[in-house]
């Protein structure tokens, strides 16, 4: 079924915008053993390196449809590994190796492919206030923020009225995870 | 200041580049004169740029899942999770325990002493390359995380084998990591009584644990004091801790 989905290539983007959970599973599934075998044989990886490069290398792949960095992929898979090589690139300059085999590394733009796991990390205190804000505020805040949901289709998802609600509701969401943010942040401080 | 449909409209168009250049003008004149509207905007950028952070993270937990589920059909040794999941589960641990704090004030409960002291007993029984047994996937669930596939396995394996101690302390210990202490109680208290048990010191100590988690602080101080006699006692200072802070 997922073979037949990826024919269509302009599925992936609407797959990933609209966070389909099952196909984006049974993607990363079809992708995997292939991904992992020619990056371990390439970079000389071992199974839980080239493991944790195929993670790191599917969530930016996400992240670049959701971020509007990529709207047209043609060749899925070649995007995919392209990110992998770039990946690949950053970890060894980081860990200030060389690599004969990175000579080969498409030419593209770095700032495509930029890692965001950093984000992650200097988040984390958002994030974890996030975990604790209730819903529906979480929800509607999500479906906008990250989502990038309109005002009309969040009303329809969430059973408001219409978008007018909606954007009074986000006002009062947005101000309590500020009041419920800062509260963190000052308490934390004390420990 | 709180975020006004106006404010968070013209923050919204702002960011997201929908302005006239003149609308921008404005509002960045504005951004520089007022002081508090400039510190809203800054909160503002930092929680939306949370959200988004925090709408990936639950990506990346999702694939973390996906390739656990795939090792676990295919292979019985274990996968190290990411480098940054580590770091991150280390740190919401911590963040947890400030959360705790500042939600409940000074005074420690019950549910914050649990979560400041309990952590996953790590799968001593398998090793890399082990066999692909029910037992070694059992476990294997458990490490990854999936508690309830965790305990499914586990169940069947002692169908076969009730009398495996180390397999009913790991049952007791998926309960307990997947929330549900009445049923950890049920296997430690069984466990406590066995006689030359390698695990009996840590199923001593997490049963004190799996009170705390449901408030019982009386059955958790009566353990930990028990464990606190014992001189040598693998958790015995973990318990003088517990039971000052208990106090």
């Amino acid at each position: 079924m997922v073979k037949d989905q990826l024919n269509i290539n302009a599925s992936l983007i609407d797959k990933v915008l609209e966070n389909d959970e099952a196909f984006l599973k049974a993607l990363y599934k079809e992708w995997r053993d292939e991904f992992k075998s020619w990056f371990g044989r390439k970079y000389q990886l071992n199974d839980a390196e080239s493991s944790e490069v195929y993670q790191d290398t599917f969530l930016q792949l996400f992240i670049n449809i959701k971020e509007g960095k990529v709207t047209e992929v043609t060749h899925p898979k070649t995007y995919l590994y392209g990110i992998g090589k770039n990946l690949m690139r950053q970890k060894f300059r980081n860990d200030g190796k060389s690599m004969r085999s990175l000579e080969d590394v498409d030419p593209v733009d770095e700032d495509d492919y930029l890692i965001k796991l950093d984000r992650m990390e200097q988040h984390r205190e958002t994030i974890q206030v996030l975990k604790h804000f209730g819903d529906p505020c979480r929800t509607l805040l999500m479906m906008f923020y990250f989502e990038k949901f309109s005002h009309e289709v969040i009303a329809e998802r969430m059973g408001y009225k219409n978008e007018k609600v909606v954007k009074k509701k986000k006002s009062i969401c947005m101000s309590e995870l500020r009041k419920f943010w800062s509260d963190f942040r000052n308490k934390a401080k004390m420990i | 200041m709180s975020y006004s449909e106006e404010i968070l409209s013209q923050f919204d168009s702002y960011t997201a580049g929908k302005m006239t250049p003149d609308e921008r003008d404005i509002f960045e004149a504005s951004l520089e004169k007022d002081v508090a509207l400039k510190q809203a905007f800054d909160d503002y950028l930092n929680l939306t740029a949370g959200l988004s952070a925090f709408g990936y993270a639950e990506i990346s937990e999702k694939i973390t899942e996906w390739e656990a589920e795939i090792v676990a059909e295919t292979e019985t040794k274990v996968v190290p999770l990411k480098r940054w999941y580590m770091i991150a589960a280390t740190i919401s641990l911590l963040m947890v325990a400030a959360f705790s704090w500042w939600k409940f004030g000074i005074q420690d409960s019950s549910e914050d002493l649990y979560a400041s002291y309990y952590q996953p007993y790590p799968d001593i029984l398998t090793s890399r390359g082990a066999g692909e047994t029910l037992m070694s996937e059992a476990l294997y669930s458990y490490e990854s995380g999936n508690y309830d596939l965790a305990i499914d396995k586990l169940n069947q394996v002692l169908a076969d084998d009730q009398d495996n101690s180390e397999l009913r302390f790991y049952l007791g210990q998926a309960y307990l990591a997947n929330s549900d202490a009445i049923n950890a109680q049920a296997v430690f208290k069984a466990l406590i009584n066995e006689k030359n048990f390698a695990l009996s010191d840590a199923s001593q100590w997490y049963l004190a644990l799996a009170y705390l988690k449901t408030g019982d602080t009386i059955a958790a101080k009566e353990m930990l004091q028990q464990i606190n006699r014992d001189t040598n006692h693998a958790y015995r200072e973990k318990s003088k801790q517990l039971i000052e802070r208990l106090n």
